[in-house]
């Protein structure tokens, strides 16, 4: 076969192409190894001779509620089915209010109960426990919400089994009782991915996540022995199917049905109850230590009913709202519906701006708009035509969210209402923006979706003195937007003060009670000398009135059913309520200052803190000198709704231009087709 | 001194050195002239050796070589041309004096040789293939990093949206039902600029096009470029995106398509006009004190070069930190080529170990400098092999293991404030959109042994 010249070059140029293409291609794959939550995929370790991926096997949880003190103990069970030395690591959340006071393991038939340390002392004990040969399991606190167990030596075919117990006090709010139980930690946002943050502690950031689709192996049970002391109307939960078993008037047994077990750890666990009547479990619990007595009390107040609206002041409301790749689906969508709801609350004497925020933020107006009919179908349009994608940059928004300057009209006093699913880890630095340039404004935050981080939601509240949203689906959005025109319309009591009648009282929790904005009892805890007396008085302003509410002590006290004295869990509701003050919201700056206090109320209380931990050491020996060790991070399923966009380890997709040479044959092609035409031509 | 004599085409393989011969300045002499520069011609041999920027520039120097020897004859010194090269000597030497960067005195010196060696009278398109023979890729991207990929993502953000696709941008990333895209480093153009100018250039040395009408040129063929790389990044968006399904390779054909449609078409632009006529050949001879100006002045500048390298004054250095990422810090000596560079740094340089075994280089700089350039190019210039991009870039030495390197600069009075590249921290740096002073560090984490 002959060619002639022309098919000759033009062949070997193609050719040339090709051949630089795929030179250019063959690019080098790599795992991601970036400071950011990320996915993987797994394996069945005993068919494949691997190490154990999927270390956990199964979670329950017994909960006990009797009055309103909460009693939760959780079981995870630990088995290791590969063939190497194990320390698996696993991050799971609690609730915010959760005084995690015990921790107990069991190896075989062998129990131990761990011990209350010093974080890093607790760390140290546990490595070297590891060193020995010997299991050993450690529960250290990332944030008062997150929590990391890590158990050390597990052998082949080890079973081990840790107990956690904490307690946390429910408080009714508009006369409905909800106790939330958080099962799995959301990925987090972190200015960080590349982990070089100053001081570092954001490693646990980087956790693994089940690849979409991926069933989690590990199996979740939950069971809840209601006791209210008062007559139950009403218990839903909304969250997960749920098996109802009334054993008396005041008392239930609830429990997951055999069908909503798999995957029930993908969401919060939210039950809701409502006592019959119109009463709530209000009064005055005590506890004496024996010992040292030192006696510790709870004081719950019922408030007055909300004064009537007369007329709800004009106001001047910031609407920031999170876009970012969280929110993407499900989430954006409640989102936007609460937002319709807000607007739709909006009388044209109000003025509105909104925040729309994600890697970066985008602005509606420079300065707050009149609420017209026109500028409110602006706004919503503006929301509408936002998709959801990209970083969670919070702190910045709300930077530019309280940047905004007041509207002209005298009087106006605002509102920041935002409404994200708070899954960052600078939760504190989103705290110290909000509380240093506030002003006189308030801040309402909404948490959305089915398992949002309640410690950013509760803290931006906290710090912007309003009050904390949870939206778990869209057709909570109406009676949220509500809830807060109710609240914006009239507080519930403001100027509230305690007289405890010659009582005794020290180191209370709040120092001051803060206005109420919710229908919810006021709550007091702290320490006292001597004995109750019959009557304590709260005084306050609902509406444009003063009002004074005795509090009859022991009438109270048998009214909750309970018999007011050795509830052991009021101390350790004490130690937490304290550190939540001291640490949880302190400035980041005072972080340091308060670890001595910190960690003296963790080690006296026996409570995990951020600088106290638990740790379980076996009492056994079992070397396996031959077998080599792994570190194995549990990997956690995807929030349910919360999209894959969320894990920031996905980096996605890039354009990338050729390679010099590439281009530079593609210069040479198209000068040497110049050249083939002039010759042509010529 | 002689007249400038016109050479002879009868003895043509002693044609190259006849210019010379004829000329003012013996053959000697003008090496001697190409010598006194020698503090350029060392910078251009370490960077072209040393890994801190792609050798490409030597296809430049190499193309140029050629056309050089086509327009031999042309290449006759006058008075003028000397006048244009002591005024480039003079700059030189300012340059020095100033500390100004080697690419800039690299730049002069191209110059003053071209003008004292009759560059006038050769065609544009040479010259400028011999300034784009110095190694500008590591600027270029330094520079023109972020406003390239910026502007690109902009415009596909507007072109995809026209086409009916729901994207949203967010700096240079393109979302789309959540899945980001992104515009990064190695999407920019930069390539595309380097070799749509190096096209440019040579075609206008073919055609022997005139400096007013490649200056004319240039706006329309960087923006005719730029738009190619656009056209690219948005084409590559969908498979990118997950629209289609396309192979691997596809994106290096889409690249390179795009670029043979440009290149095509910056070839009929610059070659629809008639040939440039030549400049007439001067009949001005050049005098012996120009030479010896030109020669004290180039001189004065290299050794001014070598004298005055002086550590640059830094105000208000606190020191550095003790501990990073929650680990204590131990001070290393700084190795040979850190000394070298910490010489000009205008900032301060440390370099520390962790008891994980990271090493830790973390530089504080006080202004928007080019001096702050990625680890990368160092690390690449002690003979790692670096892949991957700014969050996840990989450092292997043969032999020597396999490591992570992690780079971040952030403002060290607003720990909010940090990049990951440094084009953006130097566009915002210079903007005042950030102020300084600025931590860059970068953490060298061992993978494997």
């Amino acid at each position: 076969m002959k060619f002639t010249p022309r098919f000759r070059n033009r062949s070997t140029l193609f050719a040339f192409g090709a051949l630089l293409i795929l030179l250019g291609s063959a690019r080098a794959q790599k795992d991601d190894t970036t400071l950011a939550p990320y996915f993987v995929v797994t394996g069945n370790p005993a068919a494949e001779g691997l190490e154990e991926p999927l270390p956990l096997k199964s979670t329950s949880a017994r909960v006990s509620i009797v009055g309103t003190i909460a009693e939760v103990e959780i079981t995870q069970h630990y088995r290791n089915t590969g063939n190497a030395i194990l320390e698996a690591v696993y991050l799971f959340p609690c609730s915010t209010r959760a005084a995690v006071h015990g921790l107990t393991m069991k190896v075989g038939k062998r129990t131990v109960k761990a011990e209350i340390q010093e974080k890093g002392h607790a760390k140290a004990t546990y490595d070297q426990a590891k060193k020995e040969g010997k299991s050993a399991a450690l529960l250290e606190q990332l944030r008062p919400n997150v929590f990391q167990m890590s158990v050390g030596h597990l052998l082949p075919g080890d079973e081990i089994e840790v107990i956690l117990l904490y307690s946390e006090l429910l408080v009714s709010e508009d006369r409905v009782y909800e106790f939330a139980f958080p099962t799995v930690v959301g990925p987090r946002y972190s200015h960080d991915p590349g982990g070089s943050i100053k001081g570092g502690g954001q490693e646990w950031v980087a956790n693994p996540y089940l690849a979409p689709g991926t069933a989690t192996p590990a199996g979740y049970t939950i069971e809840v022995d209601l006791r209210t002391g008062l007559p139950l109307k009403e218990i839903t939960c909304q969250t997960h199917a749920v098996k109802v078993e009334y054993t008396a008037p005041d008392s239930a047994k609830v429990r997951l049905t055999e069908e909503s077990r798999s995957g029930a750890g993908d969401r919060d666990f939210v039950l809701r109850y409502r006592l019959a009547g119109t009463e709530i479990s209000a009064g005055l619990l005590t506890h004496e230590n024996e010992s040292t007595g030192e006696g510790t009390f709870l004081l719950m107040a019922e408030p007055p009913a909300r004064p009537g609206t007369e007329d709800i002041p004009a106001r001047d409301f910031i609407f920031v709202l999170d876009v970012s790749g969280s929110m993407c689906g499900f989430p954006l969508s409640t989102a936007k519906s609460l937002i319709h709801e807000l607007a739709a609350k909006l009388t044209p004497r109000d003025h509105f701006d909104m925040v729309l925020f994600a890697g970066t933020s985008d602005l509606l107006s420079p300065t707050p708009l009149p609420a017209t009919p026109e500028n409110l179908r602006k706004a919503l349009e503006f929301v509408d035509h936002h998709r959801a994608g990209g970083g969670t940059e919070l702190t910045a928004a709300l930077q530019t969210a309280l940047g905004i300057p007041p509207c002209d009209e005298e009087g106006i006093s605002r509102s920041i209402v935002v409404v994200t699913d708070g899954y960052v880890s600078f939760e504190r630095e989103t705290f110290d923006t909000v509380a240093g340039n506030l002003g006189k404004a308030n801040l309402f935050a909404f948490g959305i979706g089915s398992s949002v981080n309640r410690y950013c939601i509760e803290g931006l509240a906290r710090a912007g003195q309003g009050e904390p949203f949870l939206v778990l689906n869209p057709s909570e959005a109406p009676a949220m937007a509500s809830r807060l025109a109710g609240y914006l319309s009239s507080p519930v009591l403001t100027d509230v003060k305690l007289n405890f009648d010659g009582w005794k009282v020290s180191d209370l929790e709040p120092a001051v009670l803060p206005d109420l904005f919710a229908d919810r009892p006021l709550t007091m805890i702290g320490k006292y000398r001597g004995t109750p007396p019959p009557q304590i008085t709260l005084t306050g302003i609902s509406g444009n009135r003063r009002v004074t509410l005795p509090i009859d002590v022991a009438t109270s006290i048998e009214k909750a059913g309970t018999t007011g004295k050795d509830r052991e869990e009021i101390p350790l509701l004490w130690a937490r309520t304290r550190i939540a003050r001291l640490d949880d919201y302190a400035h980041l700056g005072e972080a340091e200052t308060v670890r001595g206090e910190v960690t003296a109320l963790g080690l006296k209380y026996g409570l995990t803190t951020r600088f106290t931990s638990f740790v379980a050491v076996d009492t056994q020996v079992r070397p396996a000198p031959s077998l080599t060790g792994h570190t194995v991070k549990q990997p956690l399923p995807l929030p349910a709704g919360v999209p894959t966009s969320a894990v920031g380890g996905t980096a996605g997709g890039t354009t990338p231009e050729p390679g010099l040479l590439t281009l530079l044959f593609g210069g040479l092609a198209a000068w040497w087709a110049r050249r083939r035409r002039q010759s042509t031509q010529a | 001194m002689n007249a400038v004599t016109m050479p002879s085409k009868s003895h043509p393989s002693l044609v190259f050195l006849k210019p010379w011969a004829g000329t003012s300045l013996p053959v000697p002499g003008r090496l001697l002239l190409i010598l006194a520069f020698w503090p350029v011609w060392n910078w251009y041999l370490k960077r072209l050796t040393d890994g801190s920027d792609e050798p490409w520039g030597l296809v430049s120097l190499g193309i140029a070589a050629g056309y050089l020897w086509r327009d031999r004859d042309r290449l006759q010194p006058d008075r003028i041309g000397l006048l244009m090269a002591a005024a480039a000597a003079m700059a030189y030497s300012v340059m020095a004096l100033l500390g100004m960067p080697p690419l800039l005195r690299a730049l002069l010196a191209v110059t003053c040789l071209w003008a004292a060696f009759g560059g006038r009278f050769a065609p544009a398109g040479v010259g400028a293939l011999l300034v784009w023979s110095l190694p500008v890729l590591a600027s270029a991207r330094f520079y023109l990093d972020w406003p390239l990929r910026i502007s690109t993502a902009a415009v596909s953000c507007g072109i995809l949206n026209g086409l009916g696709e729901d994207i949203t941008r967010e700096g240079t990333i393109l979302w789309t039902d959540g899945a980001p895209v992104t515009v990064d480093a190695p999407c920019s153009g930069v390539h595309m600029l380097w070799t749509g100018l190096l096209l440019c250039f040579v075609l206008a040395a073919a055609r022997r096009i005139s400096w007013g009408r490649l200056a004319l040129m240039m706006p329309l063929a960087v923006a005719a470029i730029w738009a190619a790389n656009t056209i690219r990044a948005t084409i590559l968006f969908f498979p990118e995106a997950g629209k289609f399904h396309w192979p691997e390779w596809s994106h290096e054909g889409v690249g390179l398509v795009c670029f043979i449609l440009l290149a095509v078409s910056l070839t009929h632009v610059i070659t629809a006009g008639p040939e440039t006529p030549e400049q007439a050949l001067p009949n001005a001879p050049a005098r012996p004190g120009q030479w010896i100006l030109i020669g004290f002045l180039v001189l004065s500048g290299s050794l001014i070069t070598d004298v005055t390298r002086s550590k640059p004054q830094i105000p208000n250095f606190s020191g550095f930190p003790t501990r990073w990422e929650g680990e204590p810090l131990t001070a290393l000596p700084l190795s040979p080529a850190e000394r070298r560079f910490a010489a000009t740094f205008p900032g301060r340089l440390g370099a520390f170990s962790t008891p994980s075994g990271n090493r830790i280089i973390l530089r504080w700089v006080t202004s928007a400098t080019r001096k702050l350039h990625s680890s990368a190019d160092c690390l690449r210039s002690e003979g790692y092999r670096i892949s991957g991009g700014p969050n996840d870039r990989l450092a292997s030495l043969e032999g020597g293991g396999t490591f992570q390197i992690r780079e971040r600069i952030f403002a060290a009075s607003n720990p909010g404030q940090e990049w990951s590249e440094v084009s953006p921290w130097y566009w915002d740096a210079f903007f005042g959109r950030s102020t300084g002073p600025w931590w860059a560090s970068t953490v060298i984490e061992p993978v494997s042994p």
